[in-house]
């Protein structure tokens, strides 16, 4: 598969604070590929480093196997946690400047206008949009050049659900169509539904690589409901799983080996008790997330 | 190089603050090269309403072939901190709205970036040589009591010398605004520099009798290269032409400020 990005030994210095850290990373195309972090893990400083706005202190990224030059970013689409406009100008002088530094010819301005829904407000001035309007704004501005690579950073921040949605199907769209997309985001829902590829960034260290489907493997655990003075006491009995705890009404046990919810259920009915909820649940990536994160305290911490 | 001044314009022609500045400087320009005979003649029908026929400030041949391109121009650079305002407004936004990161972003290298303001600065001097000149021509023609070719260009290169006075000074704009980043207090920076620093070691340097001061201070030296031409209509001698190490200065002025500014914008995370 052919590499889109790729980064060696990046590190970057803000005086004392060492932003990021010997970051090593491979994107192929057609990726969709998730940078998670808490906030200040050097998720945005990653951005901005391979999009040439800010400058490593050591350390170096290829796009499309080359050293960046005046036309790489010509080929990537940005749609960043602000949008930033001029707020003078309308939608379409706005989209124009943009179209004359990627030399693309305008009459894609309208097109991508139509496409993200602006046409009624194209000639309206950009500080009179509301903030769903200038994320969408910024999504036509991306889609001006049709993008080989989209790089998106945290692109739902401040959104209302609505909003959310439709940049998650947006994102969706663009993956299907073969694009490789990059995405930074706090929020792991988000990257669970559409990421391909996942790592795990932590004071600027990178402390996780590995791909999103491999997120539900391992682990599984079982939540009953049942009608029982004692359910906790029966199911630690059961041998079954390694812990139960218990929220509410109901009962999660993790489950130990290949135990399944079948078992389980084999093993109520067989002590006279008729379980009335039965849930498997697979590991989620918040679940996953928070473990490395808590797993990697010592590596990360200064 | 024709890319960069179409994305330059595109950003600042639809600005209020520019279009603001703009007409101010066109309507000084006009007066500048328009108004000065009739009021002259003005003056001269006051005069002449005490009683004081004797004083006729019209006998000046302020617009007349070749005096009035050292006239124009000496008069006219004046105003150059219009459109120093304006560069300062357009880099400062592009600052403060953050527009020079999403340019970057969006495939502008931060040379080219440099490049369309120096490209702007560049267009606006040659804007307003040219209008200069043209204007220039008109009210010599209607006033002139002699014309002929070697009188009408013989001075001419005073206005190629006023391109580069406005070319250096927007130069060091640029680099005020960018090195400053927030517009009004690059703008105070500004008018503080040329006016409170600037002056008080240009007459430090008069009172102590040390000449190469005024040399270090860059607006006092792009002032300079056109001298003030006026004392001559009252028989004192004044410099009428270029000096080569003047023009020189000015050049290694601008380029000084367009190295710093530069540097200033490679070095910076945006």
């Amino acid at each position: 598969m052919e590499t889109v990005l790729s980064i060696k030994g990046l590190s970057k210095q803000y005086g004392k604070v060492r932003a990021l850290d010997n970051l090593n990373l491979e994107v192929k195309k057609g990726d969709v590929f998730g940078i998670l972090g808490p906030n200040g893990s050097g998720k945005t400083t990653t951005l901005g480093i391979i999009l040439s706005v800010i400058n490593q202190t050591s350390g170096q990224f290829e796009w499309f196997g080359e050293k960046a030059n005046k036309d790489t970013r010509k080929r990537i689409g940005a749609i960043l946690e602000h949008p930033i406009f001029y707020p003078y100008l309308t939608a379409v002088q706005n989209l124009k400047i943009v179209c004359d530094i990627k030399e693309v010819p305008y009459d894609r301005v309208d097109q991508v206008l139509t496409q993200v829904g602006l046409d009624e407000r194209k000639d309206t001035k950009f500080k009179t949009f509301s903030l769903g309007m200038k994320q969408r704004l910024s999504i036509a501005s991306a889609l001006l050049c049709n993008p080989t690579v989209m790089i998106l950073d945290e692109p739902t921040n401040g959104l209302d659900p609505q909003g959310i949605a439709e940049i998650r199907e947006l994102i969706i769209e663009i993956a299907n169509s073969g694009k490789t997309i990059i995405i930074a985001s706090h929020l792991l829902d988000e990257v669970q539904k559409v990421c391909s590829h996942f790592c795990v960034l932590q004071r600027g260290k990178l402390i996780y690589n590995g791909l999103v489907e491999d997120v539900g493997k391992g682990s599984v655990s079982v939540e009953v409901k049942a009608d029982h003075d004692d359910l906790q006491t029966v199911l630690e009995e059961s041998g079954l799983g390694t812990k139960v705890k218990r929220e509410l009404d109901k009962y999660i046990m993790t489950m130990e080996g290949d135990h399944s919810a079948a078992e389980v259920n084999a093993y109520l009915f067989k002590k006279g008790i008729v379980a009335k909820h039965l849930l498997v649940q697979s590991k989620s990536l918040e679940k996953q997330f928070l473990e490395i994160l808590a797993g990697n305290k010592e590596g990360g911490a200064q | 190089m024709m890319r960069l001044l179409k994305i330059e314009l595109k950003k600042v022609m639809p600005n209020r603050a520019f279009k603001v500045l703009a007409i101010m400087y066109i309507v000084a320009m006009v007066i500048i090269s328009m108004g000065v005979m009739p009021f002259f003649q003005y003056l001269k029908s006051k005069f002449a309403d005490f009683d004081m026929d004797g004083i006729d400030p019209t006998i000046i041949p302020f617009y007349e072939f070749p005096d009035i391109w050292q006239n124009l121009t000496s008069v006219m650079i004046w105003f150059k901190m219009l459109l120093g305002f304006s560069l300062i407004f357009s880099i400062t936004n592009e600052y403060s709205y953050r527009t020079i990161r999403q340019n970057v972003i969006d495939g502008l290298t931060k040379n080219e970036f440099i490049w369309s303001k120096i490209i702007m600065a560049g267009f606006l001097s040659a804007m307003s040589t040219l209008a200069l000149f043209v204007l220039g021509l008109i009210t010599g023609f209607i006033y002139s009591s002699e014309i002929s070719f070697s009188l009408v260009f013989s001075d001419v290169y005073f206005l190629l010398a006023f391109f580069f006075q406005l070319f250096a000074f927007l130069l060091f704009t640029l680099f005020v605004g960018t090195l400053i980043r927030k517009s009004i207090i690059a703008m105070g920076l500004l008018i503080f520099w040329v006016l409170a620093v600037e002056n008080g070691f240009y007459v430090w340097s008069k009172v102590k009798s040390i000449d190469w001061v005024e040399y270090l201070l860059p607006v006092k030296s792009i002032n300079a290269l056109i001298h003030n031409p006026f004392p001559k209509y009252v028989f004192m001698e004044v410099q009428d032409y270029i000096a080569w190490h003047e023009m020189g200065l000015v050049i290694l002025w601008g380029a000084l400020f367009y190295w710093a500014t530069t540097r200033l914008v490679l070095k910076r995370d945006l």
